[in-house]
C-alpha cells in the first residue's frame, strides 16, 4: 500500500515527504507519492495526478489519499470514482495524519490499521 | 443536436464564460478565492484545444472529452465536479447520434448524480447542485425550452440568498448570503447554450 499526498502546494508536499523521511528513520521514500499542484505547478491539485500514480504503481493496488483541503477532496473523490483500485480517502489531519499512517505502513501493518492511523483525531495536550 | 452542433454549443459556451471572466471572478472574489472565471476560461480553452486536435466524431467522444479535460485542466474545485459531470453525464449516451431533449435529460441525470458523488452537497447548499438537479427534474417532467432558459436563471438567482454550507464560501457563514453562487452562474451559461442548441 502507499500514501498519496494530495495538497494545493507542490511545495508542501515535496517539504512534507521530506519531513516525513526526516521523522521516521528508514522510512521506505517509495511509499510516499505526491499528487500536488496542477498540472502546471500552480497552486491547485490536478486528479490526473492521481490517476498517473495509481496507474504507474502497477504491483499496488491500495492508496490511503491524505488530502489537505478543499478541491483536494474532490480530486480524490474524482480518482476514486473513476479507478478500480482501492482508494481511501483519509478524514484525518494532513500533517500528523500521514505522520501516524506512514509509520503504521512502515511497521507492515495492515491497511485497516494503517487507515485508523491516518484518521486517529490527534489531542495536542 | 448532432456531434457538430455540441460542439458549436462548446464554442459558444467558451466565448460566454470567456465573455464573464471577470463577472465570474468578482463573485468568487466576494465568497470564494477569486479564480472561478479564470478557471473556467482556462478549462474551457483546452476543452476547445483538444476538441480540435482530437476531433471527437459522436456526441458521446465529444462529452468524454470535455469531461476529461475539465476534470484535470481546471485547478480549482470547479474541475472535478463539471468533469464528473461530463464524463458521468455520458455514461448512458455511447450509442446516441444525436442529443435531443430525451438525451438531454438522459445527460442532466446522470451528470446530477456525478456530481454529487463527490463533494457530496445537498439541495440548498448554495453550489452548481442548485441548478443541475432541479433543471434535470424539469427536463424529466418535459418542460419546454423557453420555461427552461427561465427556470435556469430563477434557479441561479435562488442562489443569492443562501447560506453557503460547501466550498470555500462556508468558511464565510453569514457572510456568504447576498452573493450569487460562481458555480450557479457558470452552470447556467453552460446549460443555457445546450439548450439553446436543442
Amino acid at each position: 500500500m502507499k500514501i498519496i499526498l494530495v495538497s494545493h502546494s507542490e511545495q508542501l508536499g515535496l517539504s512534507t515527504k521530506k519531513y516525513l523521511l526526516e521523522m521516521i528513520p528508514d522510512l521506505d521514500k517509495s511509499i510516499i507519492e505526491l499528487a500536488c499542484g496542477t498540472f502546471d505547478s500552480r497552486i491547485g491539485t490536478d486528479f490526473q495526478k492521481i490517476i498517473d500514480i495509481v496507474e504507474k504503481n502497477k504491483k499496488c493496488n491500495d492508496f490511503i489519499l491524505i488530502c489537505d483541503l478543499g478541491s483536494a477532496i474532490l480530486s480524490a473523490q474524482a480518482a476514486q470514482a473513476l479507478t478500480t483500485k482501492r482508494l481511501h480517502i483519509s478524514t484525518g489531519s494532513f500533517i500528523e495524519g500521514a505522520f501516524a499512517c506512514a509509520i503504521a505502513i512502515k511497521s507492515n501493518a495492515s491497511f485497516e490499521f494503517a487507515v485508523q492511523a491516518a484518521e486517529e483525531q490527534i489531542s495536542k495536550i | 443536436m448532432d456531434n457538430l452542433g455540441l460542439i458549436k454549443a462548446i464554442y459558444k459556451i467558451q466565448k460566454e464564460i470567456e465573455d464573464n471572466e471577470e463577472f465570474l471572478s468578482s463573485l468568487d472574489n466576494k465568497i470564494g478565492d477569486g479564480d472561478h472565471g479564470y478557471n473556467m476560461k482556462r478549462g474551457f480553452d483546452f476543452a476547445i484545444k483538444e476538441i480540435e486536435d482530437k476531433k471527437p466524431n459522436s456526441i458521446h467522444q465529444t462529452l468524454v472529452l470535455i469531461g476529461k479535460t475539465l476534470i484535470s485542466k481546471v485547478g480549482g474545485a470547479s474541475g472535478p465536479l463539471y468533469g464528473m459531470a461530463f464524463t458521468k453525464g455520458s455514461q448512458n449516451l455511447k450509442n446516441a447520434i444525436k442529443l435531443d431533449y430525451e438525451n438531454l435529460a438522459i445527460f442532466l441525470k446522470d451528470a446530477s448524480v456525478g456530481i454529487q458523488l463527490i463533494g457530496k452537497a445537498a439541495l440548498g447548499d448554495k453550489t452548481m447542485i442548485d441548478i443541475w438537479v432541479p433543471l434535470a427534474k424539469d427536463l424529466k417532467n418535459k418542460v419546454d425550452k423557453k420555461t427552461l432558459i427561465d427556470n435556469l436563471k430563477k434557479y441561479k438567482d435562488n442562489t443569492r440568498n443562501l447560506l453557503a454550507l460547501k466550498g470555500r464560501a462556508s468558511f464565510l457563514k453569514e457572510r456568504s448570503i447576498g452573493t450569487l453562487d460562481p458555480g450557479a452562474v457558470s452552470s447556467e451559461i453552460i446549460l443555457k447554450n445546450l439548450i439553446e442548441a436543442l
